[in-house]
């Protein structure tokens, strides 16, 4: 046993003055009242017949003062709050999870979220804990990870910190000290969770039709054409109609009244042919939707021009030839000596060739012996390098293959404050990039 | 004790005139009154014969009878004396409990047999008594002494422990004609009441027992922690009164009461138990002469 208000050594001082306490008073209580009776005769006889025959009357000043004490003890026992870890399970390290998926935002038929469920079961579940056990609160959204702490206080902020939110879900690593994991969900989202997780639901069906895909994507058959895909399913018992409404920069926009059945989906690619590049939205709306989050998708439509693109060079047949067969391209060639530096080009393309001043608009650089003061010093050259590795999830990567690349040299550079796109098995690298356009190092 | 006399108003006086005290026993009197004697006399009430014998007054002679006969047959008559009547009236500090105080009441009820003693020509002691004589009225006779006795009874002194078989053992050594004992006491004593009693069995004497009790001991108002004292010892004792306890009290007293009616039933003598707040003048007018202690 422990006590959370004072120590041990308190708690025992504090039980011993109580006592004490209890036992003076006892002594010093109160004077009788005093009677006078014409004769204590027959009250004689009464009481020594009573105190002959009973044991009670024998012990009844012992059990009298023990009581006292033993109720003054718990008072002040009660003071010093005990915690029988047997009793209370005290002494606890709980992880508890909170699943911070969108889907926890359904309402419910009471009105309220699963999500505002989920954050007073928590509440409950902490209030209903030992005093002394611990808490690490955390989600699934990895944003809210707190340390392990009894300050019931700082549970509940944490837990009121949290929010359901778009983002991969994962579950928080177990730690060694953790005892207990508590997993608040709806399980909507399948999450691979412990095998000692104990889940705690707040799922309760919900009529509800989302859009589960919202995506464009250019048209093969045209060129600067795009066309979106959107995909919406009804995910309620019942069947739904819906409008769906996709918007995008100007008055363009397209309305379709859906009917889904329980349990259909819909998927359709929509023309965009007549639509302006900028940010495209979706929206459904549906009489007594429960999850408003997902009756919304953004997309972003690119706009509908060539790049211009302004490519120096000494005479590369290859390249240009490229980039004249490139339909969302329009270059302009010029050699080194005709470069100026001109702002109306969307990007360059300098091969074998860095001018003194790094150019206006984002750039790409091709060459071995490119010596800029904005550029990295090369350190060497390395001969016949092959491509070890490359960041395929960098958007200037996408969609690049260099398997079948053949370079003949390149410079050693240090990639210090530069991205590496691409680098040998020995880890030199062969292409950089840097974020900060026109203030590359 | 003061306002005795004035409690005694005319009418009751009057009232107490028509009555006389009762004796289950013909006791020998000392002067002629108005009650039948044991003895023989010259009272009007014809009693018997007997065969004249000399010196005896012939004046009593039954002259038809010596006609018819031919032999001295005297008339006998029944003697009228008076009654020695003892009123034991128990002063101990027990007697002042009470509202009003059974000393108070038993002073009254004494002041008032008294009277109709006197009124009778009865020969009336009065005795006062505790833990020894407290006082003793010497005997009176003729209701113009009841006023001697009123003042007895206003100033004897109050207290002490109740030892009535000392106190009547002292009474009765002493040469003391045998009569009606009339004791008014609330019988607590130590030694127990019938030692007391026993004493005045023991010489003879015809017995009436008044037991006076107050309304707070036979029904107390007690409760919770008290210490109880014993207002003639002063003997003290701690105790937790709860309604079980104060319900042994009740049943307590009403086995001492028991006792105390089965002892006088036992030996025949008359016995009444009042309350202090119950009405004097009924008690005298009216218990008294149901329980056959006045006519």
């Amino acid at each position: 046993m422990s006590f959370l208000a004072v120590t041990g050594f308190q708690a025992a001082i504090l039980a011993l003055i109580t006592a004490g306490v209890i036992v003076a008073l006892y002594f010093l209580r109160l004077r009788h009242r005093r009677v006078f009776v014409a004769s204590s005769l027959l009250w004689g006889r009464i009481l020594d017949e009573q105190q002959a025959h009973s044991l009670w009357e024998k012990l009844r000043r012992l059990v009298s003062i023990i009581l006292a004490v033993v109720i003054g003890l718990l008072i002040a026992m009660a003071v010093a709050r005990p915690e029988a870890h047997w009793l209370t399970g005290g002494g606890e390290h709980t992880l508890l999870v909170l699943d911070t998926s969108p889907s926890m935002l359904a309402r419910t038929s009471d009105g309220q979220t699963r999500w505002q469920h989920a954050v007073d079961a928590a509440i409950r579940l902490v209030n209903a804990s030992a005093p002394s056990s611990e808490f690490r609160v955390a989600d699934t959204a990895g944003r809210v990870d707190a340390a392990s702490t009894s300050d019931r206080r700082e549970v509940r902020e944490a837990i009121q910190r949290m929010k359901p939110t778009a983002a991969v879900p994962r579950f928080p690593d177990i730690d060694a000290v953790t005892t207990d994991v508590r997993f608040i969900t709806d399980g909507v989202v399948p999450l691979p969770v412990p095998k000692r997780t104990q889940r705690v639901s707040v799922f309760q069906e919900a009529e509800n039709v989302g859009i589960t895909a919202f995506e464009i994507r250019s048209t093969p058959s045209a060129e600067l054409a795009y066309e979106a895909y959107l995909e919406v399913h009804n995910y309620g018992k019942t069947a739904k109609s819906t409008t769906l409404t996709i918007t995008g920069v100007g008055s363009r926009r397209i309305d379709r009244e859906l009917n889904l059945k329980a349990g259909e989906d819909f998927s359709q690619p929509f023309d965009l042919s007549k639509f302006e590049g900028g940010p495209v939205r979706a929206t459904l709306k549906t009489t007594g939707d429960a999850l408003p989050v997902d009756d919304i998708a953004y997309a972003y439509l690119p706009v509908k021009q060539k790049t211009r693109t302004l490519v120096v060079t000494g005479g590369n047949s290859y390249l240009e030839t490229l980039l004249h067969l490139d339909s969302l391209v329009e270059p302009t060639i010029i050699k080194p000596a005709q470069y100026r530096p001109d702002p109306t080009f969307d990007a360059y393309i300098l091969d074998g060739f860095a001018p003194a001043e790094a150019p206006p608009r984002p750039s790409l650089l091709i060459g071995s012996d490119l010596n800029a003061g904005w550029l990295p010093k090369p350190s060497g050259v390395i001969s016949n390098p092959r491509f070890g590795s490359w960041a395929e999830d960098h958007p200037a990567m996408r969609y690049v293959s260099l398997h079948d690349v053949l370079v003949d040299k390149a410079s050693r550079v240090t990639a210090d404050k530069l991205t590496v796109l691409a680098e040998t098995p020995d880890k030199s690298p062969l292409i950089l990039a840097s974020d900060e356009p026109g203030k590359p190092r | 004790m003061a306002t005795t006399v004035s409690l005694f108003n005319d009418e009751f006086l009057k009232k107490l005139e028509y009555l006389s005290i009762l004796s289950k026993r013909l006791f020998a009197g000392q002067f002629r009154a108005e009650r039948r004697a044991k003895r023989r006399g010259t009272g009007l009430e014809f009693a018997d014969y007997r065969q004249y014998v000399a010196g005896d007054d012939f004046r009593h002679l039954d002259w038809k009878a010596y006609l018819r006969l031919n032999r001295l047959i005297l008339r006998l008559f029944e003697e009228e004396e008076d009654l020695p009547i003892y009123l034991f009236v128990d002063v101990s500090q027990s007697m002042t409990y009470g509202n009003p105080t059974k000393v108070d009441y038993a002073r009254r009820v004494a002041a008032a047999l008294c009277y109709i003693g006197l009124s009778n020509l009865d020969r009336v002691h009065v005795v006062a008594y505790a833990d020894k004589i407290r006082g003793e009225l010497a005997p009176q006779r003729g209701k113009g002494r009841i006023f001697r006795v009123f003042k007895f009874l206003e100033e004897v002194a109050v207290g002490g422990e109740t030892n009535a078989r000392e106190s009547f053992k002292f009474y009765c050594t002493e040469t003391r004609r045998r009569g009606l004992a009339v004791v008014i006491s609330d019988f607590f004593d130590t030694a127990g009441f019938q030692s007391g009693l026993d004493i005045l069995r023991h010489f003879k004497h015809d017995m009436f027992i008044l037991h006076i009790a107050s309304h707070e001991e036979v029904d107390p108002a007690l409760k919770g922690e008290l210490v109880l004292i014993d207002s003639e010892n002063n003997v003290s004792r701690e105790v937790t009164v709860t309604p079980s306890l104060l319900a042994s009290y009740k049943e307590e007293y009403t086995r001492f009461c028991t006792e105390i009616e089965s002892y006088c039933s036992k030996y025949q003598l008359g016995y009444v138990r009042t309350v202090t707040d119950f009405p004097f003048e009924e008690l005298v007018l009216k218990v008294f002469r149901q329980g056959r202690f006045l006519k």
